[in-house]
């Protein structure tokens, strides 16, 4: 779990310089944080908390 | 008319294996009590310190002071970390660094930080919590100093990757201090402690590295006085750390059979075995959790670099916003935790009601980052990011207190 982000850590900055180094603006960044936080949505949607209730 | 009452209360509060020097204390007071036939407002001042003294021989609090400690190297942690994303509008002028060289520059620090989580374990069981977190403090204290010194981007880059290293194994050490120092019931307070020391030092590092920066004139020399700073709240660390609780000078019998008592508790409970988590469950968490972080490490890495470059923020408007938007952070965070706490109390254990809850929060950070672009007015960019770190630091510490109350129900 902790590795899982610190591998986030480790690319996002790295995505961040290249897509400013490519488009010269911050928006696709912004898009591209917009794109994570869609996929942080269909995540949450597919964790089956239901798994450990006690009945 | 004072003293009677008083002494009485002293003397038969007095405890017996413990209290010996505090009860000599008391005569004292007493005596000089009956000598003026009534106590001066000085031995009022006294009496109160017998009953302070009194009340710390029942159990002292070393404990919580470790933890203000802890608590105050997460927050150092923290700022440390974030230096580089504050200085870069400026080392980048400098060093006529491209972005995308800014960027390895900045992961760099992540690359020895996620390497050094595995031995992370074996350290602590090495070398003990205390001299670990010691000689971490120093080091990375050393390596924010190093920082100051670098002649260019691959110096710079060293210095961060030593950063990385340094700093890796304070988190797991407090949580090793954690499980040592503080009763079943306090521990989820000491968490909490320690996790909310994280986003503080974040807003902080943003105003006081700034500061730094514009009043000594220099992004060298912020970087040189931070990693001292840091070095000497190392030396402070050492100084007043233990790694058992009998070693520590300030620890008398009460809060030591408090202590012990928890540690054979939470022995008695280490059998139980947690219960297993579904495939599709642990895959869709890391997926979650990774896209999570990315927001939350871009915002950490590369915000302020946008404040300066895409809003045209000065250093000063960059540190005051950071801190604002990072204050958010923690705010959203402790909000989410009590109300995650507060709906376990009330029996919601539903998933449907978190999985909404993430949902939303999920969106909603979606839609800020669609609507950022739209928004020309610069304390309204702030404002709106400050609600997105809010929302992203809520979704965290719900998701995950939800899941330790989960392992909790599954343990007891």
């Amino acid at each position: 779990m902790n590795f899982a982000g610190s591998a986030s850590g480790i690319a996002i900055p790295i995505i961040t310089g290249l897509i400013l180094q490519l488009t010269g603006a911050y928006l696709m960044v912004l898009y591209f944080f917009a794109g994570c936080a869609a996929l942080y949505v269909i995540g949450s949607m597919l964790i089956d908390f239901s798994n450990a209730e006690p009945h | 008319m004072y003293r009677q009452p008083a002494g009485a209360t002293f003397d038969a509060g007095c405890p017996s294996r413990t209290g010996v020097s505090h009860c000599s204390q008391i005569g004292s007071i007493k005596a000089r009590g009956s000598k003026g036939n009534a106590m001066t407002g000085l031995d009022h001042v006294y009496a109160r310190i017998g009953v302070q003294g009194l009340a710390a021989q029942k159990a002292s609090t070393v404990r919580w002071r470790i933890f203000g400690i802890v608590f105050a190297l997460v927050v150092i942690n923290l700022i440390d970390r974030v230096t580089l994303s504050i200085a870069m509008p400026t080392i980048s002028k400098e060093f006529s660094l491209e972005p995308a060289m800014q960027g390895v520059i900045l992961s760099a620090f992540f690359w020895s930080y996620a390497l050094l989580q595995i031995p992370g374990g074996w350290l602590i069981d090495r070398f003990g919590p205390r001299a670990l977190i010691t000689s971490a403090t120093v080091g990375w204290g050393f390596f924010q100093a190093v920082a100051g010194v670098a002649t260019g981007g691959i110096s710079l880059l060293v210095s961060r990757v030593g950063l990385g290293a340094a700093e890796a194994p304070l988190f797991p050490a407090g949580a090793k201090l954690n499980s040592i120092w503080l009763s079943s019931k306090e521990r989820a307070r000491g968490a909490v402690l320690v996790d909310s020391g994280a986003p503080l030092g974040a807003a902080f590092g943003g105003v006081i590295i700034a500061w730094l920066i514009l009043s000594l004139g220099s992004w060298r020399t912020a970087f040189v006085v931070a990693g001292l700073a840091t070095m000497l709240l190392g030396a402070l660390a050492w100084w007043y750390l233990r790694d058992e609780p009998a070693a520590h000078p300030g620890v008398n019998p009460g809060e030591l059979s408090l202590i012990k008592a928890a540690a054979s508790a939470s022995q008695a409970a280490q059998g139980d075995n947690p219960r297993s988590i579904a495939p599709r469950s642990l895959a869709a968490i890391l997926v979650g959790r990774m896209s999570w972080a990315m927001i939350n490490f871009g915002l950490l890495t590369w915000g302020p670099s946008y404040l300066a470059q895409a809003r045209g923020f000065d250093l000063k408007q960059m540190g005051g916003a950071t801190f604002v938007i990072f204050l958010a952070g923690m705010f959203g965070s402790l909000t989410s935790g009590f109300l995650v706490d507060k709906l376990q109390e009330r029996g919601m254990r539903r998933g449907t009601v978190y999985k909404a809850a993430l949902g939303a929060t999920g969106i909603g950070v979606m839609l800020s980052f669609l609507l950022l672009p739209q928004i020309a007015n610069p304390v309204g960019a702030v404002a709106l990011l400050s609600c997105t770190l809010f929302l992203l630091s809520a979704a965290c510490t719900g998701a995950s207190r939800r899941f330790s109350h989960r392992r909790r129900r599954s343990e007891s």
